[in-house]
């Protein structure tokens, strides 16, 4: 297993700010000593690295020069911001090997949520989103292929769709949960695995994609899959352990071998040299890369649900939504209950932001009170905006509006794409007709579902 | 008489040590952009979270009315602006007589960086230095950043002449409850 998130003990003062933002209780210590990890409880989800202001003062005596620290944090060399306390593994020194070598191919995928944080570490104003500029990065960076992990959310809501009514109408286990949420897997793996049939088997977006790109992927560019390098750029720090895990090797080895945050896209680009801000936009690489507004939405609580009721809805009834803003599972701050009607079936919904608000549901289902069909459940505050590898905000006091820019830009961008369901992608049909078959098949179940493990 | 001038000042029964002031004081001052990854400077704060066995609490300048730092510059680089004691770190020649001279260790030599890049002085082969301190945020308009943002509210802007009076006022109303016990 990947420790994806450590606490330098040497820098950390002992404030234990991060005890108090971490949602599964896993960091502790002595008052006024530096703050431990417990390993068998921490999740990955690096609130703990978001809130730390501890850092390495300028010409400190520290047992390792700055150097050395930035080593073995996989930063790499010209990273000029002050190393803190709570830091996650970073692998953007081996995503730099991998692009300036010529024996290997390089595929890149990014999650939603990194277009809409990624400028802020370029000095625009929080929540612009750059898509487009972010796409000609990639390309000048000199990945190969530059895919999209909002395609591969637009497959998950067609197999994760297609599962919950396949629940629901044959009496499977429910209430069923989003499996997008690495820290939350990790935490019922862990917490609760009594309930693991609860989970989705659909691996994340990320895993779908890293599952394509070195199977469909290589056969379509006429690529032997040794030669892939599969990259995924992730708001998230959990992400780097999902990656990691046995399971996640679809395509014969580690489906994705790299996985760089945000922040370490952002020093990716300087250390190349590229002037972002003056980028002109670009397309990702077709096929892998199109994408609808629900596949966008993954990157905010509340978005799972809403791509997968936007299609869930016309695929049981047949007709499409009236209103495609289903604004009832949007902004939860905690635990937001909704009930949809679709057809005769009352679909119920909860949608749980933060790791720490999922426990009364948890009870609910243990004590056999709980009548809702689906649950989503993102580990970080307002899901994968605020993730632990998004661009660290300095200010505190400007934590709240920054997020809030974030997610409106989320919302702004479903609204403008030109699609905004799911089973409308175009080259989601044109994957299931030339590679998957359909959702649920045979081929997918290979491919695009997963099982979990006991830990703990 | 004139007004006594402010300063801000930390409780160490509340302060945790978190230095989320010196991070904030280095961000509004040196930093466009509201994430840590426009940091391309070392973190040069104006204040300094201390630690002393089981407490942290921040070090600062007071604005002495006096201002022994400025007294002992022979640059003339520290002056008072109203009731502020700012350095004018063109002038300053780094020479640490201010530095001698603070009673709280408030000044700091820092090097100057110039678009993330060390200024180096070429025939000295050295970084050029300057003195830095707390400005109380002479140019924001809401104040010191570092009061706003301690999570503990460990920090507070003293007001010396209210501070005074109010102390008055307390020490009247013990005497007046002592006499009514
Ligand atoms: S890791 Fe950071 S936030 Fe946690 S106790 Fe140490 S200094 Fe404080
Ligand atoms: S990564 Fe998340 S779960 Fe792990 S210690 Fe940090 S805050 Fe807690
Ligand atoms: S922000 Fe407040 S609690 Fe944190 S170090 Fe500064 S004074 Fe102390
Ligand atoms: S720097 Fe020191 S001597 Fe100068 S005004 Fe501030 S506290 Fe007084």
């Amino acid at each position: 297993m990947q420790y994806t998130v450590e606490i330098d003990q040497e820098l950390c003062t002992g404030c234990h700010r991060c005890i108090d933002v971490c949602p599964v209780g896993a960091i502790g210590g002595p008052a006024g000593m530096a703050a431990d990890i417990n390993y068998d409880k921490c999740c990955f989800c690096g609130q703990c690295v978001q809130i730390c202001s501890a850092y390495q003062e300028y010409k400190s005596e520290t047992s390792a020069p700055r150097e050395t620290k930035m080593k073995d944090r996989g930063l790499l060399a010209s990273v000029r911001e002050p190393l803190f306390a709570a830091h996650n593994m970073g692998h953007a020194q081996k995503v730099w090997e991998a692009i300036n070598n010529p024996n290997v191919v390089t595929m890149v995928q990014c999650a939603p949520a990194v277009r809409v944080g990624l400028a802020e570490d370029f000095g625009v104003a929080s929540g612009e989103l750059v898509a487009g500029k972010m796409i000609t990065a990639l390309r000048k960076l000199g990945f190969d292929r530059v895919y999209d992990t909002n395609f591969t959310a637009d497959l998950t809501i067609m197999e994760e769709g297609s599962e919950l009514i396949k629940r629901i109408q044959e009496n499977g286990v429910l209430p069923m949960f989003t499996s997008c949420c690495p820290a939350w897997v990790k935490y019922v793996e862990q917490e609760h695995f009594e309930l693991h049939e609860n989970l989705s088997t659909c691996k994340s977006p990320q895993q779908m994609a890293g599952a394509l790109f070195k199977t469909y992927g290589a056969q379509v560019d006429k690529l032997e899959p040794k030669k892939i390098v599969s990259v995924s750029v992730m708001p998230c720090t959990a992400k780097k352990f999902e990656a990691s895990r046995p399971e996640m090797n679809a395509s014969g080895s580690q489906d994705v071998d790299l996985v760089l945050t945000t922040r370490e896209l952002a020093n990716l680009i300087k250390h190349a040299g590229i002037d972002f801000k003056s980028l002109k936009p670009s397309q990702p690489d077709s096929v892998l890369g199109t994408y609808t507004g629900a596949g966008h939405i993954f990157g905010v609580t509340g978005g799972v649900m809403e791509a997968a009721l936007r299609t869930g809805y016309e695929l049981i009834t047949g007709n499409p939504l009236d209103d495609i803003n289903i604004l009832d599972v949007r902004h939860s701050q905690g635990v937001k209950r909704a009930t949809l009607q679709v057809g005769d079936l009352a679909v119920k919904t909860v949608v749980v932001a933060g790791l720490e608000n999922a426990a009364p549901i948890i009870d609910e289902i243990k004590n056999g009170t709980a009548d809702f069909h689906f649950v989503e459940v993102m580990a970080c505050p307002q899901g994968c905006i605020s993730g632990g590898g998004q661009p660290k905000v300095l200010l505190e006091t400007e934590r709240k509006q920054v997020y809030a820019s974030r997610m409106a830009s989320m919302y702004k961008h479903d609204e403008e794409l030109p699609l905004r369901k799911s089973h409308d992608n175009p080259e989601i049909t044109k994957v299931y007709k030339d590679f998957l078959g359909k959702p649920l098949g045979h081929k997918s179940h290979e491919l695009l579902h997963t099982h979990y493990c006991r830990r703990g | 008489m004139e007004k006594l001038s402010h300063f801000v000042v930390g409780d160490g029964t509340k302060c945790i040590g978190c230095k989320a002031c010196e991070v904030a004081c280095h961000a509004s001052h040196s930093v466009n952009g509201i994430t840590a990854g426009n940091i391309d400077t070392p973190v040069f704060p104006k204040l300094f979270v201390t630690r002393v066995e089981e407490v942290t609490v921040p070090v600062q300048c007071h604005h002495c009315e006096d201002a022994p730092c400025a007294q002992a510059c022979l640059e003339k680089a520290i002056y008072f602006a109203g009731d502020k004691v700012l350095i004018d770190t063109d002038k300053c020649k780094a020479c640490k007589d201010c530095l001698m001279a603070c009673p709280f260790g408030a000044v700091e030599l820092v090097s100057q960086f110039v678009n993330g890049e060390e200024v180096i002085q070429e025939n000295l082969k050295k970084p050029r230095m300057y003195a830095n301190k707390c400005d109380l945020c002479d140019t924001r308009k809401q104040g010191p950043i570092c009061v706003e943002v301690c999570p503990k509210q460990a920090l507070r802007l003293v007001d010396p002449h209210k501070e005074k009076k109010e102390k008055n006022r307390k020490a009247v109303a013990t005497i007046v409850g002592m006499f009514k016990k």
